[in-house]
């Protein structure tokens, strides 16, 4: 019984060790909190939702702006992933495509339920180098 | 069960603290708020308390034994914290805080709150008995207390002669069984009773099996409340006398178990559950968010923190009132000469069953939704860290939105059935024939009261994190 205790505890220590020791610096910029996050900006990439704050249950089309030091970025992939504020909701994936210099728009976001949602979009810009930001909006009922 | 939940809280705190602050991709928020609760309410529906019994907190016994003895302890623990009322306070301050703070949208503080229950539970064993905490302070505990007296199993005695007989009352003080020679000394003074090797009857045969820590006697065990389901009783029986046996839902409502036990503040506790937890489904519904507004304008404040105190307070106020209104009204019916708290006292213990569907309707929205999505957070958490691990998200619901409702609604129909159950027998018992007249003030506030329920499960939900609007 206290062998089975120790390899436990020994188990449990080594979980932490890995789960800690492993977690990728590059992530770090996902930890804003949702609410705190109206507008997402890098020292380099400055990504707006220029659409609103507030949209309808159902499908949206979301506009984004993508810039760099004030100008427009052209010719990047962007994909947005919306996820509601509440575990268990299922996220909502779309990819936004550029209808102007600088200007994205993806079509087909569809907001699944009414409440707060955290869209995480993704900017892949031509060279490969990537981006993530925040921007929180909500969904309610017309 | 307690090593796979202290490994499960391990990567609770891990992913709460390091991890992404997003709800649905995290194990702190989505293994708290989602499937703990959705799994407690179905535990407790199908067989009784058995997230006390594996709750990973019994792991610092041993250390908070440990701190008990350098502290000069156990004190004793104060008399006017026996009752429920604490517990009350504290599940208030559990339920305000999940909403003040977004608690469900925060692995931060949902870690923190992992944190802070396990120094709770080590500080008040260390310095009380063990199975203080469990019994008078753990709020999570009270609730499953609560609600495991609509649960379909219970501790029993399977022959109540052989505990007549029994001297040394081991299910409650715990059992030694050794050579008297081999005895340890230490166990002479830890107050388990020696049985000797002959007298035992129990395939556990040889051993230390410590007893009830909530001193709970099996064979006057009217009630699951405070039974952790630890089966400790069942194993330090030396006469394999002590049965997990099946019984109604109603059977506790219908026979007032708590009346001499606990005293009224468990019966306040199961009421001001009821109406709490129509308020915690309310919440998600647009005619809240208006009444919100209303009450915002009506007492000059936009701060939601009071807005939620008043909420959480004038519902439970308003709860005891109605419950005790029908309870009058069937005490007249009865012809009974009761005074409104004697009456309230009588007729509180069916709303704990209607309660239980409450909590259970609204948990299990949540957990239908997205029961399975534990799969793609703990594959993100290890994405997260770097592993090869790609995410699948396409698994994550468990039913589609459009069985929700008929799940929900059929869980709070089948609670309040069984309330009305537990109320008619109840108004036989206490005033034979003139029952079947007297019950109908309270069949009607059940009635009510799951009406009411199901139109807020009816109405679209909303899960946003401010009471009066957007904030940006």
């Amino acid at each position: 019984m206290k062998k089975t205790r120790t390899v436990s505890l020994a188990l449990l220590v080594a979980v932490v060790a890995v789960a800690v020791g492993c977690r990728g610096p590059s992530e770090r910029n996902g930890q804003a909190s949702p609410s705190a996050v109206a507008e997402a900006t890098s020292t380099a990439l400055a990504v707006a939702v220029t659409s609103g704050t507030v949209y309808p249950v159902g499908d949206a089309a979301l506009d984004l702006s993508v810039q760099r030091d004030g100008a427009n970025v052209t010719d990047a992939a962007v994909h947005v992933t919306g996820d509601m504020t509440h575990a268990g909701m299922v996220p909502v994936e779309a990819s936004a495509r550029e209808i102007s210099p600088g200007v994205y728009q993806a079509s087909d976001f569809s907001f699944t339920m009414a409440g707060d949602w955290v869209l995480t979009i993704e900017v892949t810009l031509a060279d490969g180098t990537v981006s993530r930001h925040e921007v929180a909006v909500r969904a309610q009922r017309p | 069960m307690q090593i796979p939940l202290a490994l499960l809280a391990i990567f609770v705190l891990v992913d709460g603290f390091t991890g992404r602050q997003l709800a649905p991709r995290n194990v702190a928020t989505t293994a708290v708020w989602l499937h703990y609760r959705g799994l407690v309410v179905i535990a407790i529906a199908v067989l009784g308390n058995a997230f006390c019994a594996a709750c990973p907190i019994m792991l610092v016994r041993r250390p908070s034994a440990w701190l008990s003895r350098r502290l000069g302890g156990p004190y004793r623990w104060p008399t006017w914290a026996r009752s429920k009322v604490l517990v009350t306070v504290l599940l208030l301050a559990v339920f305000w805080s999940y909403e003040a703070f977004d608690l469900w949208a925060s692995p931060w503080l949902t870690a923190w709150l992992v944190v802070a229950y396990v120094a709770g539970a080590l500080a008040v064993d260390a310095l009380f008995p063990a199975g203080t905490f469990c019994r008078y302070v753990c709020p999570l505990g009270s609730f499953n207390f609560a609600m495991a007296t609509v649960s379909p199993t219970q501790i029993v005695a399977r022959d109540p002669d052989v505990c007549r007989s029994c001297r040394d009352k081991p299910c409650l003080h715990g059992r030694v069984t050794f050579d008297r020679d081999e005895l340890p000394r230490p166990l002479h003074a830890a107050g388990l009773a020696f049985v000797p090797s002959s007298n035992v009857v129990h395939p556990n045969g040889n051993g230390v099996f410590p007893g009830c820590e909530s001193k709970l006697f099996v064979p006057t065990m009217t009630s699951n409340a405070d039974c952790t389901a630890c089966m400790n009783c069942v194993r330090a029986c030396p006469f394999d006398n002590v049965a997990l046996a099946l019984r109604s839902p109603a059977f506790e409502a219908s026979r007032r178990p708590w009346w001499t036990r606990f005293g009224p503040s468990m019966q306040v506790m199961g009421v001001l559950l009821l109406f709490w937890g129509f308020l915690n489904a309310a919440a998600m519904v647009p005619p809240f968010f208006a009444a919100a507004e209303w009450a915002s304008a009506v007492l000059g404040t936009r701060n939601e923190g009071v807005l939620l105190a008043v909420a959480f307070l004038v519902t439970g106020a308003a709860g005891v009132l109605l419950v005790t209104i029908a309870g009058v009204c069937a005490d007249l019916l009865g012809g009974a000469r009761s005074t409104p708290w004697e009456s309230f006292r009588r007729w509180s213990h069916p709303m704990v069953v209607l309660a239980f569907g409450f909590w259970a309707a609204h948990y299990l929205f949540h957990f239908a939704t997205g029961a399975t999505s534990i799969v793609p957070v703990f594959e993100h958490f290890f994405e997260y860290r770097g592993f090869p691990v790609d995410t699948n998200w396409a698994i994550a619901r468990l039913v589609p939105f459009r069985w929700i409702f008929p799940i929900t609604a059929t869980v709070s129909v089948a609670y309040a059935l069984v309330a009305g159950v537990a109320t008619f027998s109840l108004a036989r018992r206490t005033f034979g024939r003139r029952g079947v007249v007297a019950m109908w003030p309270v069949l009607a506030l059940i009635a009510c009261l799951v009406t009411a329920q199901l139109v807020v499960l009816g109405l679209p939900m909303e899960m946003r994190g401010t009471l009066l609007g957007p904030s940006f």
